[in-house]
C-alpha cells in the first residue's frame, strides 16, 4: 500500500487546530441559516417545469387551494396562508415534498426528477414603504 | 519469480480488491437507504458508502478510486435512474479532487478528518451545482447552508468509521502478492 494512517510521512488522523477549522465552518453555516431566515416573506411564488415558468401566483393574496399544471398531473401543488408546498409528486425519493411549507424570499422547492421548481421571490428590495 | 508474472499478480490483486470495495460500497448505501429516517431535512445523508471511496483514494491510488466512483454511478443509474445517477457521479467526482488537492497539496500537513469533511462537503456541493444547473435555478443553491452542515457532520462520522475498521480491512493486504 502507498501509505498507512500510521505512517508518519502521511498526514495524522486529527491534529487540534482541526477543532477550529470545523467551528469556523459551522459557524459559516449558522450564519448562512440565520441570514435566510430573516428574509422577508416572499410575495411571488413561481412555478417552471422543463425550465420554462407555468404559473406565477401573488402569494399575499393567493386563496388556500391545492392545484395541478394542465399537462403534468404526477405533481400536486397547495397553497396556504401565504405559503406554498409540493403536496404530492410520483418522484422516487419525494424530496421536494419533504421540503414543506415555504413562504420566505429566496426559498425554493425542487423535484429534480420532474424537473419542477417552486421558487420564491420578493418585490424588489424595497423593506419600508412610508406613505 | 519473473518481473511480469508478478507485476500480473500485482493486478489481479488490485482489481479484485476493487471489485470487493465496490461490493461494499453497494452494501452500505443499500443499507444507509433503509435506515435513514424519511422525514429528515431533504437530501441529508451520511454517504457510509464515502468510507470505502476515501479507503481507496488513502490507501490504494487514484485510478481504482475512479473506477469505484464510475461503477457506483453506473449502479445508481440501474437502480434509480438517470438524474440520480448524475448527481452520483457529480457527487463523487468532485469529492475525490477535492480530496486530492488536499492529500497532495497539503503534504501530508491536513489531517485525514479534515479530507474527510472537506470530501462530505465537496460531494454535497458537487451533487447541488448539478442540480442547479438541471433545473437552470440558482435557488437551489438555498440548500446550501444545510447541506454545508450535514457535510460536516457526515465527514466527522464516516472519518471516525474509516479509523475504526482500518485495522480489519488492512489485513486484506496479507493476500497482496510478495
Amino acid at each position: 500500500m502507498r501509505n498507512t494512517m500510521q505512517d508518519t510521512s502521511s498526514p495524522k488522523f486529527f491534529k487540534k487546530s482541526d477543532i477550529i477549522i470545523i467551528l469556523l465552518i459551522l459557524l459559516a453555516a449558522i450564519g448562512f441559516l440565520l441570514w435566510q431566515r430573516a428574509m422577508p416573506a416572499a410575495t411571488t411564488a413561481t412555478i417552471s417545469i422543463d425550465s420554462s415558468v407555468r404559473r406565477t401566483i401573488d402569494l399575499s393574496t393567493a386563496k388556500d387551494e391545492v392545484f395541478r399544471i394542465d399537462g403534468y398531473d404526477n405533481i400536486a401543488f397547495e397553497i396556504k396562508d401565504g405559503a406554498i408546498r409540493i403536496l404530492e409528486s410520483d418522484c422516487h425519493d419525494r424530496i421536494c415534498v419533504r421540503v414543506g411549507f415555504i413562504s420566505k424570499k429566496g426559498q425554493s422547492a425542487v423535484c429534480l426528477p420532474n424537473r419542477t421548481v417552486v421558487e420564491l421571490s420578493g418585490d424588489g428590495d424595497i423593506d419600508v414603504v412610508i406613505s | 519469480m519473473p518481473d511480469s508474472q508478478h507485476r500480473r499478480r500485482e493486478l489481479t490483486y488490485k482489481i479484485v480488491l476493487t471489485a470487493v470495495l465496490f461490493a461494499l460500497a453497494i452494501v452500505l448505501s443499500t443499507v444507509e437507504n433503509m435506515i435513514t429516517p424519511t422525514q429528515l431535512f431533504a437530501g441529508v445523508k451520511l454517504g457510509l458508502s464515502n468510507i470505502v471511496t476515501m479507503y481507496c483514494l488513502f490507501f490504494m491510488g487514484v485510478r481504482p478510486t475512479a473506477a469505484l466512483v464510475i461503477l457506483k454511478a453506473f449502479f445508481t443509474l440501474l437502480t434509480r435512474g438517470l438524474i440520480a445517477s448524475m448527481l452520483a457521479l457529480a457527487g463523487g467526482t468532485f469529492s475525490v479532487l477535492i480530496m486530492l488537492l488536499l492529500l497532495w497539496g497539503g503534504r501530508g500537513k491536513i489531517s485525514y478528518l479534515i479530507i474527510s469533511i472537506a470530501g462530505a462537503v465537496a460531494h454535497n456541493t458537487g451533487q447541488l451545482l448539478v442540480a442547479s444547473w438541471l433545473t437552470k435555478s440558482a435557488y437551489t443553491l438555498y440548500y446550501f447552508p444545510i447541506l454545508l452542515l450535514s457535510g460536516v457532520g457526515a465527514g466527522i462520522v464516516t472519518g471516525i468509521t474509516l479509523r475504526a475498521v482500518m485495522p480489519a480491512i488492512k489485513r486484506v493486504s496479507e493476500y497482496r502478492p510478495k
